[in-house]
């Protein structure tokens, strides 16, 4: 009975208008034939409510429809997961759209709208995306309140308005859910790839591999850390993965992951607990300060101290790690050792001549990172365009060039002390990133990926080598952006790089760390809140308990209660300040007798007149009275107010006066 | 359905012996009913649907979406609620109608809030929805079938609203101490109508016998306007109409005789038709019911309302709706 009433015409603007709000975020995942024809029936329908086109002929829409669905299939089959969603919710709402007719139609459409917004946060979960979700839910609800009004004049907003408290009404009950709800693992296994581009450190490290980093300002994970302290500038390696095959060209990565009694013992002192969160990267690699100890996510610890999570990270992912400062030494087994000494027979032969001519001198394998770092110290220079080097690279390095990035001393480094005997690997990861003041945190950012080298020595077990630092210690004291904040390599991704602006004006960049810091809480408390949903039950409800709940459910029942009350109180009509004297006189008079209230329409000459029929004893003063009043309450002005007072006070000290009790 | 009918049945039943019959009501949450539509129903299926979907894509953005929608469905209650409560509805008088034909019963409406959209119709009519404005009355009129000649009862007015979500169907039953008088529907049928001295007159007589004209009366009211003596009215005499007689120049008696073949309410139904058809040319007629009930011929519209009257209650049981 209901469902079949017409729609009213501004109802189906306020539809069309919902269903273009929330379909708009998908546009950019869906097939472009889509897009086209839901703009094209967008069109199309506001100029039949408009009147300006009448309804399309039942041969067109069924052809539609059976165009849409081929389509639908055709792209769906396609498509990778969830863009296959969109393309079914949009072509969905867009088909109904042709059939738009009665409530009931209104509200599938609504329905579909809802879920629409919803996935379209798949796609995106930015701030601003956030935001948008609210005004398109906004919207939805205010079409829906529009399909159970009338068309009236002065009705056109009031959809938005009703629909807008009623949200805020709702948002305490909101929240409670959002904060309390359990948040549960997936319950099925699903794929979705979401054009996360692969960014990040390779598995496979070659000359220009890190450099190409460097021109990239895109975030690589953020972290924070117990204390709200970050550690000192030099402790700032950030571990990633390690490199042990070398094939003469390229350097693998080490895939090996740790059996349980190689975990070294470690000092409590040093411990440094901190949280990490990951950008999406299509890849498994997770990040981790120096040496890490253990991390809270599953993941697979490897050989060489790096963790592996389980499947690529297709989202942002948060997690808690501890690492210490210092490392125990570790033994190395006969396998390990044989693999970090392995090299490729032949190649570089001015190197190899080099560190057999050191081992003959008398170098023993211990001075030889103190001989090569002076090597580099005395003739080599740290540079982000060391030019390409091709065939025997690494004597082409060492001998001819002299000049490189990280990757390239880390990797000349890791190949001489292979040469002379000692255990080594390359090690792939980030130094530095940007401390945010405003929220305690550090952000690190692709440019700073770097490469450092790890020997091993049979008292030390393994120990951190960065012939960076001996080359250029300003890497490592100095952010990255200005060290190579003027090198033309530097962050070229972005046409108009703000990190080179800021260089200039300071203030801009005050501003990007305060909205980047704005987003972090963003990502830290809505979008991973179900990492922290579970400590922060804890530390602020410290346990559910049933006191707990009633108290939980006792706020909500205040909210509802304020809602309620607001909703049913009365609004009071604002009295002109003579009717108050009307309402005053009919009130005290009630008292006496119910009969002698004004009664709702009664005009005052009415009821002066009615009141003298009870009182003729003071006729004449109610009478005067009811004239006085009606000279000053319609012809302000020509009636001297005080005159006016002066018969309503004496009125009222008579209306006091007991003879009018006993009156009927 | 059979089921739902019967238990709605009993629901109405329940209400009626809850709140007796009274000319004015207030909409209190005791007589105020609430419950989900299946819009609200299919709302709630699409939030566990974001509500899966977050769980598995782990989207806190689209938890929120399903809980905002949870928590706009616990808040629609609220306001569907409030979008009733408060109205005092009383009903007013109605006019007498035919049997057959739409009684249309008036309501006085206030309401101290404004109200969007609420719907007032009689048990398993259709419904019509109106606005009521904030602190000021509105008379509405909303029809019911006159079914039974006599007098009958108002049915159980059902008052509901959907606004603003429709997820909710907020409705209440409102019994009323109100009757309408139901005449006996006219059906035309000729046949001899006794004339007051006992002979017959023909129905074809009567139409000729117009042109007879026989004397001015004083103009009454409900006199056909039509026969009013303009001439005289124009000398200054005063209003005056025109009688005319049939060939008898008798007036005419309706009797319950005149189609002896017929059941009562057929019978009652041509003399309803006899009644309106004599008022409208302006003969006097008289009123014989098996002699139950006398009324001496007369014209006007107080007398045509008279005899409707005995016409209805005559050998009418009231009827009342459960």
């Amino acid at each position: 009975m209901t469902s079949s009433v017409a729609l009213p015409p501004a109802s189906r603007l306020w539809l069309l208008m919902m269903l273009l709000g929330v379909c708009a975020p998908h546009f950019s995942v869906i097939p472009t034939w889509l897009m086209l024809l839901t703009a094209g029936v967008l069109v199309w329908s506001t100029a039949t409510v408009l009147g300006k086109v009448t309804g399309i002929p039942r041969w067109l829409k069924w052809g539609l429809v059976v165009g849409v669905i081929i389509g639908v299939f055709l792209s769906a089959t396609r498509a990778k997961g969830l863009e296959g969603l969109s393309t079914l919710l949009v072509a969905g709402a867009v088909l109904k759209l042709l059939e738009l007719n009665t409530r009931r139609d209104g509200w599938v459409l609504v329905l579909v709208a809802c879920f629409i917004a919803a996935v379209g946060f798949l796609f995106n979960q930015s701030l601003l995306a956030a935001i948008y979700g609210i005004l398109s839910l906004w919207v939805i609800f205010a079409a829906l309140i529009s399909m159970h009004q009338t068309d009236k004049l002065g009705n056109d907003l009031k959809p938005l308005q009703k629909s807008g408290v009623m949200l805020l009404q709702s948002t305490p009950f909101m929240l409670v859910l959002f904060f309390l709800f359990p948040r549960l693992g997936p319950l099925w296994n699903v794929q979705y790839k979401n054009n996360v581009a692969q960014t990040g450190l390779s598995e496979m490290m070659e000359p220009g591999r890190v450099s190409e980093l460097a021109r990239s300002e895109k975030i690589a994970f953020r972290a924070s850390f117990e204390g709200n302290k970050p550690p000192a500038l030099e402790e700032r390696y950030w571990r990633v993965m390690t490199y042990s095959d070398f094939d003469g060209s390229r350097w693998l990565v080490d895939e090996e992951p740790a059996s349980n009694d190689t975990m070294p013992v470690i000092k409590p002192s040093t411990q440094i607990n901190y949280q990490v969160i990951a950008e999406a990267s299509a890849r498994e690699w997770l990040f981790t300060l120096d040496y890490p100890q253990s991390i809270k996510i599953s993941a697979v610890k490897q050989a060489d101290g790096t963790f592996r999570a389980l499947s690529p990270l297709m989202e942002r992912v948060s997690y808690s790690a501890t690492s210490v400062i210092q490392r125990a030494p570790e033994a190395l087994t006969a396998f390990q050792r044989n693999k970090y000494l392995a090299l490729p027979s032949r190649g570089n032969p001015r190197t190899r001549a080099l560190v057999s001519s050191w081992l003959q001198q008398g170098v023993t394998q211990a001075a030889i990172v103190d001989t090569l770092f002076n090597l580099y110290r005395q003739k080599f220079s740290y540079t982000l365009s060391p030019g390409t080097l091709a065939g025997e690279r690494i004597d082409q390095f060492l001998f001819d060039s002299q000049q490189g990035f990280c990757e390239h001393f880390a990797e000349s480094s890791v190949y001489i002390l292979r040469l002379a005997g000692v255990p080594a690997r390359l090690v792939g990861g980030y130094l530095g990133g940007e401390w945010n003041p405003f929220e305690n945190y550090l952000q690190v950012r692709q440019y700073e990926a770097h490469a450092w080298a790890e020997a091993w020595f049979p008292d030390q077990g393994w120990v951190r080598l960065d012939p960076t630092a001996a080359v250029a210690p300003e890497r490592i004291l100095q952010p990255f952006d200005e060290l190579f904040g003027d090198a033309p390599e530097f962050a070229t991704e972005t046409a108009f790089s703000l990190i080179n602006l800021e260089s200039n004006v300071q203030w801009i960049g005050q501003l990007r760390l305060r909205y980047e810091a704005l987003n972090y809480q963003w990502h830290r408390w809505v979008l991973g809140y179900h990492h922290q949903q579970n400590n922060l039950i804890q530390d602020w409800l410290g346990g559910i308990s049933v006191l707990k709940m009633l108290m939980v459910l006792g706020s909500i029942a205040l909210v509802l209660g304020a809602v309620i009350w607001w909703l049913l109180r009365t609004p009071r009509v604002a009295l002109h300040v003579l009717d108050e004297d009307i309402e005053v006189l009919s009130r005290r008079l009630g008292r006496f007798n119910k009969s002698l209230e004004r009664q709702t329409g009664e005009t005052v000459m009415h009821y002066a007149q009615r009141l003298s029929e009870s009182f003729p004893e003071t006729q004449s003063l109610f009478l005067r009275w009811a004239k006085a009043f009606q000279a000053q309450r319609y012809a302000p002005g020509r009636y001297p107010a005080s005159e006016y007072r002066l018969i309503y006070n004496q009125l009222a000290r008579e209306i006091k006066h007991k003879k009018y009790r006993a009156k009927p | 359905m059979k089921l739902w009918s019967r238990l709605n049945a009993r629901f109405r039943q329940w209400v009626l012996a809850r709140h007796p019959r009274e000319k004015e009501t207030i909409l209190t949450q005791k007589r105020i009913y609430i419950l989900p539509t299946g819009a609200g129903v299919a709302f709630l299926v699409v939030s566990l649907l974001v509500l899966l979907l977050a769980i598995n894509y782990e989207n806190n953005l689209a938890y929120a979406v399903c809980f905002t929608m949870l928590s706009l469905f616990m808040t629609a209650i609220v306001h569907t609620y409030a979008n009733l409560s408060g109205l005092q509805v009383e009903v007013l008088s109605v006019s007498p109608v035919f049997k057959g034909d739409q009684a249309l019963f008036r309501f006085r409406l206030y309401s101290p809030r404004v109200l969007t959209q609420v719907s007032f119709g009689f048990d398993q009519q259709k419904a019509q929805a109106w606005d009521i404005p904030a602190g000021s009355n509105l008379v509405i009129e909303v029809p019911l079938l006159a079914e039974h000649r006599g007098w009958q009862e108002i049915a159980l007015l059902r008052v509901s609203s959907l606004y603003p979500l429709g997820f909710f169907k907020t409705w209440s039953w409102l019994a009323f101490d109100q009757s309408v008088l139901v005449y006996p529907s006219p059906v035309k049928e000729d046949g001899e109508l006794q004339a007051a001295g006992g002979s017959v007159m023909e129905p074809q007589a009567l139409s000729k016998g117009q042109e007879d004209f026989q004397e001015l009366k004083a103009y009454g009211f409900g006199m056909p306007i039509n026969r009013i003596a303009w001439k005289v009215f124009a000398k200054g005499q005063g209003l005056h109409v025109k009688s005319y007689t049939g060939e008898t120049g008798e007036d005419v008696w309706l009797s319950l005789n005149i189609w002896p073949n017929l059941g009562l309410e057929a019978r009652l139904s041509r003399l309803s038709y006899w009644v309106l058809e004599l008022s409208r040319k302006g003969i006097p007629f008289g009123l014989n019911l098996n002699d139950e009930i006398l009324m001496g011929p007369d014209i006007g519209e107080n007398h045509k309302l008279d005899v409707l009257k005995a016409l209805a209650l005559y050998r009418s049981e009231p009827q009342t709706h459960d």
